[in-house]
C-alpha cells in the first residue's frame, strides 16, 4: 500500500458519508474514496464556474428592445488553448491515480488467502483453501436468505471467481470493488478487511429473473476465528457419507434442486424423489430399465455430463441444464444422493449442513 | 445579403408542403405514404419517434413505481412465496414481479435506444432541416430516404411483435450467454427483438449515407464547408459514425440469432464460445453510437444558442472539428464499458483513450457558454431548453470522469451511478435538445406557434423532475445500489422514493409539452417565416416551407451566424438592431 501516493483519510468526511454512506472497509477503499472526492472537487469547480458564467451572462445580456448584441471576438486561440490544456492536465492526473488504485486492487499479494467463488443463477458459493464449501446462510428478512462468506481481518484475501452459467459480477460496495464472474474463465481481485463486520455483496451484472436477490454477506472475522472455523468445517464435512456430500453439492454449488425437486413436485427437470431404479422412458423411445444399478449409474452420470444426450420423455430438448465440471468423485456423491431419495433403496439423507450454521 | 430571394419576391404563391392534395382523405394518405419529400418524411418520423418515446417513457414510469418499495417476500399458509405490503407490483408472486420488471426495463431501454434516441434527431429534425439549411430542394437520394422510412417501420414492427409476444428480459444490451442460451425465448421474442435492431440498423446506414452525399454535393452556391450551420456539421459527423459502425451491430446480432436458433457456439462457453466476445462486438458499435445519440443534440444546442443569443458561435471551427474529433476518437473507447471484464493492459489503454474523448466535449461546452458573452439573449422556450441542456449535459459529462477513472469505476460500474450518468447525457443531453429543437423549429415545421408560457412551464417541470429523478441516483450508485434490480435492501428506499416522485414530475412535464404541441396544431397562431430572427437558410423559406423549399435556388452571401452584421430575413430591422458596423478594413477576430 505504500506505493499509493495519496494520504488516506481515517474517518469518513461529510462528503464521503453523503456519497458512500460511510468510510470504506479497507485502505484501498479509502484510497478510492479519496480519488472520487478529488474528482468531485474538480467537477464542482468547473460546474460552478460554467453555470455561474452562464447564469450571470444570461441575466446581464438579456434581450432589451432596441438594444443590439455587442461585438466581441469570434474566437480566441490563446483562450481556447488554455481551456483545452489546463483540464487535460487534470484528466492526466485522474488517469494516473485511477490506474494506481485499480492495479493495486487487482494484482494481489502472493501470500493472499485464496477463496474460490462460484457464481450461479442466483447464488454465490465460496470454497475455502482447505476445500470446504459450507454454504452457510443467514436470513436477510422475509423468506430470503443470503450465503455468508467469511474472510480473516488483516490478512489479504484473493477471490478466484468463475461462473457455471451466465455472466455475474461480484461487487462488495464497502470495499469499492467488483469484478465480472464469467463462465469458463477465472477472474480475481483481492481485499483486506480492516475490522470485523458484515458487508453486502451484490451481483452487478444482469443475470435473469432473480438477479436482484443474488446477494451475499461478506463477514470479516478475526484471523484466529477464521482459521478455527475452517478447521471446524473440515472436521464436520470429513464425517459425511457420500449421499450427504451429494446433498451438499445438489443444494449448494451445484444448484441442482432449483430444477430437480426432491419432494416429487414438478420442475424444469425430472424430480429426484423416488426416481432411482424406476423404469424411465427416453424421448428416443429407449428405456432405462428398473433396478439395474449399472444402467442407472451410467444414465445419471452421462445426463450430468451431457445433459442433452439422453432426454427423459416429456422434458425439453435440448436440455436447458448448464454444463458442470464435476469431478468423478462429485458425480459419485450426486448419484449416491439421488439414490438416497428413493424410498425403495434408503432413507433420505441426514441434513448435516445445518450443524455449522447453528454453532456459529 | 439582399441577393437571397425571399418567397415573396415573385408575387406568386406555391402551396406549402402541408397543403392537402385534391381528392380528399385517401389521396392525402397515399400522398404521404409514397412521398419522397424530406419534409413529409421528417414529419412522419417525428410522429413515430414521439409515439415510441411515449411508450418507452411509460415503461420507465412503471419501473420507477415498482421501485417505490423493495419486494418483501413472505410465505403464505400454503407455503408459497408471496409479496407483502407492496404498494405496486407487476405480478402476483415475487417471481412474476421480477420477470415483468425485467421485461419493462428492457422495453424501456430497447425502445429508447434503438427506436427513439439513435434514429431520433437525424431522422426527424435532420431530415426536415438538412436540405433547408443547405439551400437544397431535397436530400441527395429522396427515394432512398423513403426506403429508410419503411425499413424503420419494419424494424419498429418487429420490436412491437416481440413486445406483444411477452417481451424480452435481456436488457437492451442483449449480453450473451444470457441472451443466447438462457433467456426465455417464448415465441422467439428474443430473436424478434434482435431482428428488429438488425433491421433498424439498415435504416440508420441509409439515412447516414444519404446525409453524407447531400452535404458533399448539395450545398447551395456560395456555401463552403465552414459556412454550414453547426447542426449540419453535427449531422455529418453522426452520419459517418452510422455508416461505419452500424454494420458491426448487424453482424453481432446476426451471430446472436444464429447462436440462439442453431446453437452455433460463438458466445456461450457451454458451446465452446467466448464469454466476453459479445461485449466487445456490441460496444464496438454501441459506443460510437453514443455519439450518434449526442452529436445531433449538440448540433441543435449550437443552433438554439446562437439564434437566441444573437451571437456568432464562439470558436465555430473548434466546434466543427470537435464533432469530427469525437466521431473519430469515439471508435477507440468501447472498452470502457468492460473495465470489470477485461485484462489490465486493455483496461488501462481504454481508460487513457476515454479521457481523450472528454476534451473535445468539454471544449464544446466552453464554446457554447462563451457564445452568450455580450449577446442579446432572448428568454423563451427554446433558449430555456438550451440552458437546461447546458446544465444537464455538463453534469452528465463531468460524472463521466469517475467512470473513466479505473479505481473509481471498479466501484461505480453497473451501479445506479452509471444509470444516472447516462440519463444525464442521453436524456439531459439528447432528448432535452431534441424537445428544445422541436420548439425552436416548430413554427417552421407546422406553420403554427406554440404557446410560450406553457412551453416554459413544461420545460421547468421537466428540469425539476429530471434532476429529482436522476440526481438521487448518483447517491444510490455510490452507496451500492446495482443496476437492473427489481428489489433492493431497505437502506435505499428513501432515495428510491425521491427518485420515483421526480419521475412523476418529469412525466407530467412531458405531457404538458405534448399538450402544448397538440393545442398549437389545432388552435395555434399562424407562424411568421422567421419568428426568432435566424440567419441560416431554413429561415428564408416559408413557414411551413413550400413544396420545393425555396422558390429560387438560394445563393449564400453571409455565414449562418453573422448576427452582428446582417439583418435577419422576413423581420422588422427595428426588432433585431445591429451594433455599429465595423470601420472599413477592420476584420472580425
Amino acid at each position: 500500500m505504500n506505493s499509493l501516493p495519496l494520504t488516506l483519510a481515517q474517518d469518513a468526511g461529510l462528503l464521503e458519508k453523503l456519497f458512500f454512506g460511510g468510510a470504506g472497509a479497507s485502505p484501498l477503499a479509502h484510497y478510492t474514496d479519496q480519488v472520487f472526492l478529488w474528482i468531485l472537487y474538480f467537477c464542482i469547480f468547473w460546474f460552478v464556474l460554467l453555470m455561474g458564467l452562464m447564469f450571470y451572462w444570461v441575466v446581464k445580456y438579456r434581450r432589451r428592445p432596441g438594444v443590439p448584441p455587442q461585438r466581441s471576438a469570434h474566437h480566441n486561440t490563446r483562450l481556447e488553448l488554455v481551456w483545452t490544456i489546463v483540464p487535460s492536465v487534470f484528466l492526466g492526473a485522474m488517469f494516473y491515480f485511477g490506474f494506481q488504485g485499480y492495479i493495486t486492487k487487482l494484482v494481489s499479494p502472493t501470500n493472499a488467502e485464496v477463496i474460490d467463488i462460484t457464481g450461479q443463477k442466483w447464488d454465490w458459493v465460496a470454497t475455502y483453501k482447505n476445500g470446504v464449501n459450507p454454504q452457510e446462510k443467514v436470513e436477510i428478512g422475509g423468506n430470503t436468505s443470503a450465503p455468508v462468506i467469511i474472510v480473516p481481518v488483516g490478512r489479504p484475501v484473493q477471490f478466484r471467481m468463475t461462473s457455471i452459467d451466465v455472466l455475474h459480477s461480484f461487487w462488495i460496495p464497502d470495499f469499492r470493488f467488483k469484478f465480472d464472474v464469467m463462465p469458463n474463465r477465472y477472474t480475481s481481485f483481492w481485499i483486506e478487511a480492516e475490522e470485523p463486520g458484515d458487508h453486502w455483496i451484490f451481483c452487478a451484472e444482469y443475470c435473469g429473473d432473480r438477479h436482484s436477490e443474488m446477494s451475499a454477506i461478506l463477514r470479516a472475522v478475526p484471523a484466529d476465528e477464521y482459521d478455527a472455523t475452517l478447521a471446524r468445517w473440515w472436521n464436520e464435512t470429513g464425517a459425511l457419507t457420500p449421499a450427504q456430500r451429494g446433498q451438499r453439492i445438489a443444494t449448494g454449488m451445484g444448484g441442482c434442486i432449483a430444477c430437480h425437486s426432491i419432494n416429487g413436485s414438478p420442475g424444469v427437470g425430472p424430480t429426484w424423489k423416488d426416481a432411482w431404479g424406476v423404469e424411465v422412458a427416453l424421448a428416443d423411445g429407449t428405456k432405462i430399465p428398473a433396478d439395474d444399478e449399472a444402467a442407472w449409474m451410467n444414465y445419471v452420470i452421462e445426463s450430468i455430463r451431457k445433459p442433452s444426450a439422453q432426454i427423459h420423455a416429456g422434458f425439453p430438448s435440448p436440455s436447458p441444464m448448464p454444463l458442470y465440471n464435476f469431478t468423478d468423485e462429485e458425480l459419485g456423491y450426486l448419484a449416491a444422493y439421488i439414490k438416497s431419495l428413493s424410498s425403495k433403496y434408503a432413507a433420505p439423507a441426514e441434513t448435516p449442513a445445518e450443524t455449522p450454521a447453528e454453532q456459529n | 445579403m439582399t441577393t437571397i430571394p425571399t418567397p415573396h419576391d415573385h408575387g406568386h404563391h406555391e402551396g406549402s408542403y402541408l397543403t392537402p392534395p385534391k381528392g380528399g382523405f385517401f389521396a392525402a394518405v397515399i400522398q404521404w405514404a409514397t412521398t419522397v419529400d424530406h419534409k413529409k418524411l421528417g414529419v412522419m418520423y417525428t410522429v413515430a419517434v414521439l409515439s415510441l418515446f411515449m411508450v418507452g417513457g411509460l415503461a420507465a414510469l412503471l419501473v420507477r413505481v415498482e421501485l417505490w418499495e423493495p419486494t418483501r417476500v413472505v410465505l403464505n399458509e400454503a407455503g408459497e412465496a408471496v409479496t407483502t405490503g407492496q404498494f405496486f407490483q407487476l405480478g402476483k408472486t415475487p417471481a412474476e414481479n421480477y420477470t415483468w420488471y425485467n421485461r419493462f426495463f428492457t422495453i424501456h431501454g430497447a425502445i429508447m435506444v434503438f427506436l427513439v434516441i439513435v434514429p431520433g434527431v437525424p431522422a426527424t429534425l435532420g431530415n426536415f432541416l438538412l436540405p433547408l439549411m443547405l439551400g437544397a430542394k431535397d436530400v441527395a437520394f429522396p427515394r432512398l430516404n423513403l426506403l429508410s422510412w419503411y425499413i424503420y417501420c419494419t424494424g419498429a414492427l418487429f420490436a412491437i411483435l416481440s413486445l406483444i409476444n411477452t417481451g424480452v428480459d435481456t436488457g437492451w444490451t442483449f449480453y450473451a450467454p444470457y441472451s443466447s442460451s438462457h433467456a426465455a425465448n417464448t415465441y422467439n421474442n428474443v430473436v424478434l427483438m434482435t431482428t428488429a435492431a438488425f433491421i433498424l440498423g439498415f435504416s440508420s446506414i441509409l439515412t447516414g449515407l444519404n446525409f453524407i452525399v447531400t452535404i458533399h454535393k448539395l450545398r447551395c452556391p456560395g456555401m463552403g464547408w465552414f459556412d454550414m450551420p453547426l447542426f449540419v456539421w453535427a449531422m455529418y459527423a453522426t452520419s459517418i459514425i452510422q455508416v461505419l459502425a452500424t454494420p458491426v451491430i448487424g453482424i453481432t446480432l446476426l451471430l446472436l440469432i444464429f447462436e440462439r436458433i442453431f446453437h452455433v457456439g460463438i458466445f456461450d462457453p457451454a458451446m465452446g464460445g467466448d464469454p466476453v466476445l459479445f461485449q466487445h462486438f456490441f460496444w464496438f458499435y454501441s459506443h460510437p453510437v453514443v455519439y450518434v445519440m449526442i452529436l445531433p443534440g449538440m448540433g441543435i444546442a449550437s443552433e438554439m444558442i446562437a439564434v437566441h443569443a444573437r451571437k456568432p458561435i464562439f470558436g465555430y471551427r473548434a466546434i466543427a472539428f470537435a464533432s469530427l474529433g469525437i466521431a473519430g476518437v469515439g471508435f477507440l473507447v468501447w472498452g470502457h464499458h468492460m473495465f470489470t471484464a477485461m485484462g489490465e493492459l486493455a483496461s488501462t489503454i481504454f481508460s487513457a483513450l476515454t479521457f481523450f474523448v472528454a476534451i473535445p466535449t468539454a471544449v464544446k461546452v466552453f464554446n457554447w457558454i462563451a457564445t452568450l458573452y455580450k449577446g442579446s439573449i432572448a428568454f423563451n422556450t427554446p433558449m430555456l431548453y438550451a440552458l437546461t441542456f447546458l446544465f444537464l449535459f455538463s453534469i452528465g459529462g463531468l460524472t463521466g470522469l469517475p467512470l473513466a477513472t479505473l479505481a473509481t469505476d471498479m466501484h461505480l460500474h453497473d451501479s445506479y451511478f452509471v444509470v444516472a450518468h447516462f440519463h444525464y447525457v442521453m436524456m439531459g443531453g439528447t432528448i432535452i435538445a431534441f424537445i428544445g429543437g422541436l420548439h425552436h423549429w416548430w413554427p417552421k415545421i407546422t406553420g403554427k406557434m406554440y404557446t410560450e408560457w406553457v412551453g416554459m412551464t413544461g420545460c421547468i417541470m421537466v428540469f425539476i423532475g429530471f434532476n429529482v429523478t436522476f440526481f438521487t441516483q448518483f447517491f444510490l450508485g455510490t452507496q451500492g445500489m446495482p443496476r437492473r434490480y427489481a428489489s433492493y435492501i431497505d437502506e435505499f428506499q428513501t432515495l428510491h422514493q425521491i427518485s420515483t416522485v421526480g419521475s412523476m414530475i418529469l412525466g407530467a412535464g412531458m405531457f404538458v409539452q405534448l399538450g402544448n404541441f397538440l393545442h398549437s396544431i389545432v388552435a395555434g397562431k399562424k407562424a411568421p417565416p422567421n419568428p426568432w430572427g435566424g440567419l441560416s437558410l431554413e429561415w428564408y423559406a416559408d413557414s411551413p416551407p413550400s413544396e420545393h423549399n425555396f422558390h429560387h435556388e438560394p445563393i449564400l452571401t453571409h455565414g449562418p451566424y453573422d448576427y452582428e452584421d446582417v439583418y435577419p430575413p422576413h423581420c422588422d430591422p427595428a426588432d433585431f438592431p445591429l451594433p455599429e458596423p465595423l470601420p472599413a478594413g477592420a476584420k472580425h477576430h
